[in-house]
């Protein structure tokens, strides 16, 4: 059995890594998780996959080249989707491939499926697999399994922090408008991704607030309403709902990256939803890839607060 | 009810008939144009795909004329072809249009019943022979445009002014729509048959073979892919693709070809383990067929970052090199240029050619190497 797994850290880590964490601690084996994206990641990323792929992606591709590249057996997630009451919901298609995707990228490279389909078998079960995937025995398997934190914080990904690499992170703030900052966390949370978008704010002094999900129940009731059929979109949707609800937010930013398929619709209604109404919030528009400037951005942010403290008096 | 629905190539023709064969008024409008597609990329997010930006700028023509009912198909997957109609009503009752939105979905068949039954005058024993004889005659009027349209590909690279036959199908695109009966439709076709049989045909001809795979709209829609498989056809290559509206119609209303479905699995199989939601699966199936059966390319056309077509795309290149079999991929969107796409086409059509006149010229040597190591 192998004693080390590497992990890339861009998109599903984001919501998985505590899972994982405990789930490999368990099984023996060490996880190596991809440091914070760097700009020759990226890069080696979007040499290698095709252009019109997002962001995110592209540094989830370079990071795999990386891990493999150091001799580490690479965990390759498939995340195909999640039941949540009667409903089926997907995750993002490009979830749904990636391990494809990466082995017709990198041909021979040594991995393991990590394959998350509801449909198909329980979580547990699909864990229990890859374990003996592994070589793990029965017994150990078993162990590993029961070692998975499944606490509703951790299913919904809301509490995933990687540990004091660098990352970007919340501070909380009681003056300065409030903003409501809404996106993919795995975009947001990477500062390079994101070229500095979180920390910017927060030095320009706002008082950046995101949406976090509902209470369970709330949330629930929020997927069997939903017309989308996107398990995390639909969870994005529902917690800018209650936030909005709440009130207390001065102007939004949305954040999303370039050819993010599900983002786009997200975007559009969340937009919809910020300026319908007469309720209707200052709403910053941001798409982000690998082409944006901080200065640009650093600008944009500027001149967006400007609106809102003069709003404000 | 004035039903208005999305454009997408000769589907136009079946969709009519059933709706104006149950009793409901269609709105016919303009066929896909650079304006209506400029209208739809106005209205839609930047970042939606084409199919939803031609279909919503043909949706704002037909409110325009006077449809106060939409239709739309549906389905809950994870691709955003599921959610053109929910997200399009949204944008135009925005713009102030009031319609009512009707998503064909197994959920809104008791609704759609209804419906038919109020158009027929209350009468269900009406509506049920209305609705039979609408669907016979459209499922008819599609399978002979169908056909038509397949020895059109047939002809077009083995006939010396394939504009005639261009002709003669457009005829029968235009005149089959007004066809009241299965009686007329059959003596278009045979008018059809007997002006395509008057034009000389060089039968022993060879064409390169192409197949066209990738996002059904893409594929069937003619103003979006610059009308690909005639411009091909012209170029002296038999065109396949990989469906026809036909065929779209028939998985999608009744599951036709299902065995199809599977043997695209099996063949994906080793690449591709699982359909992401768009025609991923059948791209990466058909590459593989069309290697066995001895294409000589494939060309693949996909929306610019569609989410199933961008993540099989580099795995259908690794299969092409394994499988030696050249691939082309296009990515259409509203800034696709038509010279851009056509020096492409022309580039891979050479390509093709060098490869079939290498094949030769490399085949007779060996053939004769064998012939004397049999003699010897």
């Amino acid at each position: 059995m192998v004693d080390r797994v590497g992990i890339y850290r861009a998109a599903l880590a984001f919501r998985f890594w505590h899972e994982w964490r405990a789930f490999f601690h368990a099984l023996g084996v060490e996880p190596i998780l991809a440091p914070a994206t760097t700009k020759r990641t990226l890069d080696t990323g979007i040499r290698i996959s095709p252009s019109e792929l997002c962001l995110p992606m592209k540094a989830a591709i370079g990071q795999v080249k990386e891990l493999a590249d150091a001799g580490l057996k690479v965990l390759l997630p498939r995340f195909v989707g999640r039941r949540v009451g009667r409903r089926f919901y997907f995750g993002c298609p490009k979830y749904l491939g990636f391990p494809d995707m990466v082995r017709a990228l990198m041909p021979g490279i040594d991995s393991c499926e990590l394959f998350l389909d509801e449909r198909r078998w329980s979580e547990p079960e699909a864990y229990g697999r890859l374990a003996r995937g592994l070589g793990a025995g029965r017994e150990r398997a078993r162990r590993a399994v029961a070692a998975l934190d499944r606490r509703a914080e951790c299913r919904t990904g809301a509490g995933v922090h990687f540990g004091s690499d660098g990352e970007p992170s919340l501070k909380s703030h009681d003056h300065g408008p409030r903003i409501m900052l809404v996106g993919h966390n795995y975009l947001l949370f990477d500062r390079l991704l994101s070229t500095g978008l979180l920390e910017h704010l927060q030095k320009l002094g706002a008082a950046v607030v995101m949406p976090a999900p509902p209470a369970s129940a709330a949330l629930s009731d929020a997927y069997a309403a939903s017309e989308l059929n996107w398990y995390f979109e639909i969870e994005l949707l529902a917690s800018v709902t209650q936030m909005l609800e709440d009130g207390k937010v001065d102007g939004v930013v949305l954040a999303t990256s370039f050819a993010c398929g599900t983002g786009v619709v997200t975007c559009e209604l969340v937009r919809r939803m910020v300026l319908s109404g007469r309720s209707a919030l200052p709403l910053l528009m941001l798409l982000l890839d690998e082409h944006t400037g901080e200065a640009g951005l650093g600008a944009r942010l500027e001149a967006f607060l400007d609106v809102l403290k003069l709003k404000r008096r | 009810m004035k039903a208005g629905f999305p454009y997408m190539g000769d589907l136009q023709v079946p969709l009519a008939a059933v709706v104006s064969g149950i009793g409901a008024e269609v709105v016919k409008p303009p066929r896909l144009d650079a304006r209506l597609l400029a209208a739809g990329a106005r209205l839609a997010p930047e970042g939606m795909c084409i199919p939803f930006k031609a279909t919503l700028g043909v949706m704002e023509r037909n409110l325009q004329l006077g449809a106060d009912t939409l239709i739309y198909s549906a389905g809950f997957w994870s691709c955003r072809f599921g959610y053109y109609g929910m997200l399009q009503a949204i944008i135009l009752r925005d713009l102030g249009y009031s319609f009512r939105l009707f998503e064909l979905h197994g959920s809104r068949l008791p609704e759609l019943v209804r419906e038919a039954v109020a158009l027929s005058g209350g009468s269900y024993a009406r509506m049920a022979v209305r609705a039979a004889r609408a669907i016979r005659l459209a499922w008819y009027k599609s399978a002979v445009v169908d056909r038509v349209a397949e020895r059109e590909r047939w002809m077009r690279p083995r006939v010396q002014k394939p504009a005639r036959v261009g002709a003669i199908m457009d005829r029968l695109r235009r005149d089959v729509v007004d066809a009241r009966n299965v009686r007329a439709v059959r003596a278009l076709r045979a008018r059809a048959d007997r002006a395509l049989a008057a034009i000389p045909v060089e039968e022993s001809r060879q064409p390169l073979r192409i197949r066209l795979v990738g996002e059904s709209y893409c594929v069937l829609e003619p103003f979006i892919n610059f009308d690909i498989a005639r411009r091909l056809g012209d170029m002296g290559i038999e065109v396949h693709p990989f469906e026809t509206a036909h065929e779209w119609l028939g998985f999608h209303s009744s599951r036709l070809g299902r065995g199809q479905i599977r043997r695209l699995e099996r063949a994906s199989e080793p690449y591709w383990r699982m359909c992401l939601g768009g025609e991923d699966q059948s791209a990466m199936g058909w590459l593989v067929i069309s290697a066995r059966e001895g294409f000589d390319g494939v060309i693949h056309l996909h929306p610019f970052a569609c989410m199933p077509s961008t993540s099989v795309l580099p795995v259908m290149e690794r299969a092409s090199t394994e499988l030696g079999i050249p691939l082309l991929s296009l990515s259409l969107d509203e800034h696709t240029s038509e010279a851009g796409l056509v020096t492409r086409l022309e580039a891979f059509v050479s390509l093709l050619e060098r490869r079939r006149l290498r094949r030769r010229s490399t085949a007779r040597p060996r053939r004769v190497a064998q012939a004397d190591a049999a003699t010897r």
